[in-house]
Parts: structure tokens; C-alpha cells; sequence
């Protein structure tokens, strides 16, 4: 009879007893069969090198960080596909996790059916992720498509950081007082970086600082509102 | 009939995971069963009540306070069940708190199973003494196939334990509906199991395969799996 050949699996947390029976639980299951487990960061990666599993399970907890791991991983010539099962995790550790290469994150607390099925997902290259975490990465992805579209055009001026803002809140109508105010300077360096911003981007007057701003795309419309 | 030496087991812990994982690994010892799993304390109150469980294994990170309610209303009624308190990390206040509403143990799940499994012992022949002649399995988990029956001839054939347990059903006359039922799996994966052990046997048949396990030795007690 024809047997499917089982998904390879390692696991890597340091509570032996939750990885001994998530083993178990696995190894139950004819589609998938734990093929090696480590409770350290060291540990899961040379199993990694050493067994080529098709997929990892990753305990973000793990001592030497799951984190580092999966960075570490990223650097191997041959990638698995790794799953962060978690007790816990924040937005930003979500974040990172899936920008050093995780293919998928799931709690813990998820039922088993879930886990089985995050694994063959990933198995078919697709990711996973918990439906209610999406909103907060499209949002995490925009702010950071607008931040670095604005570094990119503030380069091709050169302006400095500082400069930035003062572009920012002159293009938006603030008084050279109200943005010495906000900032936390003196006036009179407030009309320093203005002359200085005037000058590095061929304008005379403030209107044309914001006309120039927005044409360039070094401000959003938006900001000009408040 | 009831076995006097089995553990009667009940979990409770928020981790649905955790859960399925421990009862998988606690039923592969002997004497050990497990009763039902709770994830919540109402719930573990109302399984305690139904199932009246030998030893409770008690997450004391479960919601907030909420392990130290449980093991104030058991100790308050006329339960007799036991219980391990189960933590993440070193947290000695909340062990000691549990140590002092009752538990009857406590153990960290960073520590070895075979611990755990030697703590639940422990605990439940503090009150069962008849026990006392239950041999006590080999600690060491390091070999991965530690099949029941005969260890160096399921080795040879490359069984799992699992495919031992199958191995042991099939010979005693189990049908695949049987054995699904008491090892808790679903028909399609004891038949799964089944094809694997024909084809690693090199057998076609029950009957050949039941044949082929007395005269191979890979079946100590039929009985042990009978009762």
C-alpha cells in the first residue's frame, strides 16, 4: 500500500514536558513525525544543520532567543520553514518574527487542530498567521512604506533629521515661535534651519517651502490638515 | 473489570496543546490513564466532581488566582484526589502558595517527563499502598523505539511503540474499530498504522501478522492488553 512519507519535524523549547508530549502527540499522527528536538537556541540549530527537518518548531522563549535563531537560520544555505509556537507575543515580536523568516506564528494556547493544520500550510509554502494579527501588520507595513519613502526623498535634498521637521512645520503653517515652542529651541535657531532649508532647496518664501514639500513628496497632504 | 493499579488521571491547564501532549505521553506508561482535560478552574471543579480522578495535574499559572481557588475548594470538600502543581519557570511564591493550600506536589515543566511521571506515582501510593509491586519503568528515554514486549526484536523490525501497541492488538484478536477506540485514535490512523506494520513485517495478513509476532517474540503478554 502506498504511505505518504510523513512531514519531518524538529522541535526546539526548553519546557521538556511540553515538548515531550507535543511529541508524543505528533508522533501519533502518521502524517508527521518528530525527528529530532532540542531545548536551546544552539541546540535546535545544529539539529537544523545537521537533520534538514521540513519544518521547525520554534518556542520564542528558548534560551539565546528565538529570535536569534531564526536570524541564524535565515543565514543557512538550506532554509526550513519554521513555526513560532508561543505562550505569548507581543505586535512588534510578531513583526520581527516574520521579517527574520518565520513562516508562521501560533500560540500555544491554539487548539491542536490548528497546529496541525499551521504545519501543512506551511508544508504547501503558504504562511500563517492568526486572522486578528493581519490588521496590525498591514498598518506596521504602510507606516513603515511612508517613513521610508520620506527618508528616501529627504536624502535626495540632503536634509538632515532636523531639517525635516522644520520642513514638516513650516509646510503645515507654524510660526517660527510655535515651532521653537514644539521642539524645544530658541527662535533664533529655528530661523537658522529655515534660512539653511531655503537655501538647500532653492526657495524664497514659506509658501514656496510647502509647495516645493508636498510636489516632492517630502510631506503627506494630510499632515498640511492639522 | 477495575484495575486497582491504575492511575486515574485528570489535567488542567489553558493550553489545549499542552493538554492533548501530556494525556499522549502519560497513556504510553503503564497504569496511567487520563480522565479528561480542563482549561478552566469551573471546569476542572465540575471533572474533578464527574470523574473522580486519582491525582490532578494543576497548571497554577491558570487565570490569574484562579489555581489557588481550586486548591482551596478541594481541600475544603471530601475529595481524595492529589494534586501536582505545574509551573513555567523558577516562580517559588506561587509553589509555595500551592504547597500551602494543599498541593500535594510540585514540579516545573522544564524538568524530565519521566520526573513527572515518578511525582504522580509518588503522590497517588501515598494513599494506595496495594500497589506496591507495580515495577517501576526504565528511566532511560534516550533509545527512541521503547516498545512494550520484546525491545531488541522490535528494534530489528524498526517498530515504533505505537507500532508495537498495534502489533500487540492485532495478535489479540483486536479489530481496527477496537483498537481505535482504546487507543484514542481515529479508524483511518490505526488502519494507517496497520498497513505500515504489514509492509515492515513483510506480512498480507492479520492472521500472518498475529503468527509472526508469537513466533518472533514480539509479544510478551497478550493478557497485559486483554484487561
Amino acid at each position: 500500500m502506498e504511505y505518504p512519507s510523513p512531514i519531518r519535524i524538529v522541535l526546539a523549547d526548553h519546557q521538556q514536558i511540553f515538548r515531550d508530549g507535543l511529541k508524543s502527540l505528533l508522533d501519533s499522527e502518521p502524517a508527521f513525525a518528530v525527528i529530532g528536538w532540542a531545548g536551546s537556541g544552539l541546540h535546535a540549530l545544529r539539529m537544523v544543520h545537521d537533520l534538514h527537518p521540513d519544518v521547525l518548531l520554534l518556542d520564542l522563549t528558548l534560551p539565546g532567543g528565538g529570535l536569534n535563531v531564526l536570524r541564524k537560520l535565515a543565514m543557512m544555505p538550506e532554509p526550513v520553514r519554521t513555526i513560532a509556537l508561543t505562550a505569548s507575543i507581543d505586535q512588534d515580536t510578531l513583526a520581527a518574527a516574520l521579517q527574520y523568516g518565520a513562516r508562521g506564528v501560533i500560540l500555544k494556547e491554539s487548539t491542536t487542530a490548528l497546529l496541525f493544520k499551521s504545519i501543512r500550510t506551511v508544508m504547501a509554502d503558504e504562511y500563517w498567521v492568526a486572522r486578528e494579527d493581519v490588521g496590525h501588520l498591514v498598518a506596521r507595513l504602510r507606516r513603515l512604506t511612508e517613513q521610508s519613502e520620506a527618508e528616501g526623498h529627504a536624502k535626495r535634498f540632503k536634509l538632515t533629521r532636523r531639517e525635516m521637521e522644520i520642513v514638516t512645520a513650516v509646510a503645515a503653517g507654524e510660526s517660527n515661535k510655535g515651532i521653537a515652542q514644539r521642539l524645544s529651541l530658541s527662535e533664533d535657531t529655528v530661523k537658522h534651519h529655515v534660512s539653511h532649508v531655503f537655501d538647500k532647496l532653492g526657495v524664497f518664501s514659506r509658501l514656496e517651502l510647502a509647495v516645493f514639500a508636498i510636489n516632492h513628496k517630502l510631506v503627506k497632504d494630510m499632515d498640511l490638515a492639522s | 473489570m477495575e484495575n486497582p493499579c491504575v492511575i486515574r488521571i485528570l489535567l488542567a491547564d489553558r493550553q489545549e496543546i499542552f493538554r492533548d501532549g501530556l494525556k499522549r505521553l502519560l497513556e504510553s506508561e503503564p497504569h496511567f490513564v487520563v480522565v479528561g482535560g480542563a482549561g478552566s478552574a469551573r471546569e476542572t471543579l465540575q471533572l474533578v466532581r464527574d470523574f473522580d480522578p486519582d491525582v490532578l495535574l494543576l497548571d497554577l499559572a491558570l487565570n490569574g488566582g484562579d489555581s489557588l481557588e481550586i486548591l482551596r475548594t478541594l481541600a475544603a470538600t471530601p475529595h481524595r484526589v492529589r494534586t501536582i502543581g505545574l509551573t513555567a519557570g523558577v516562580e517559588s511564591d506561587l509553589l509555595n502558595a500551592a504547597m500551602q493550600h494543599g498541593a500535594r506536589g510540585s514540579i516545573r515543566k522544564e524538568s524530565a517527563s519521566a520526573l513527572l511521571f515518578q511525582n504522580i506515582r509518588t503522590v497517588f501510593h501515598d494513599e494506595r499502598w496495594i500497589c506496591r509491586d507495580e515495577a517501576v519503568p526504565a528511566l532511560d528515554e534516550a533509545s527512541a523505539p521503547a516498545p512494550r514486549g520484546n525491545a531488541a526484536n522490535a528494534k530489528r523490525y524498526r517498530l515504533t511503540r505505537r507500532e508495537m501497541d498495534i502489533v500487540s492488538a492485532v495478535a489479540a484478536g483486536e479489530s481496527n474499530k477496537g483498537i481505535a477506540r482504546k487507543l484514542s485514535l481515529s479508524e483511518d490512523t490505526v488502519k494507517h498504522h496497520v498497513s505500515h506494520v504489514f509492509d515492515k513485517l513483510g506480512v498480507f495478513s492479520r492472521l500472518e501478522l498475529a503468527l509472526f509476532a508469537f513466533n518472533h517474540d514480539l509479544v510478551k503478554d497478550v493478557l497485559d492488553f486483554l484487561g
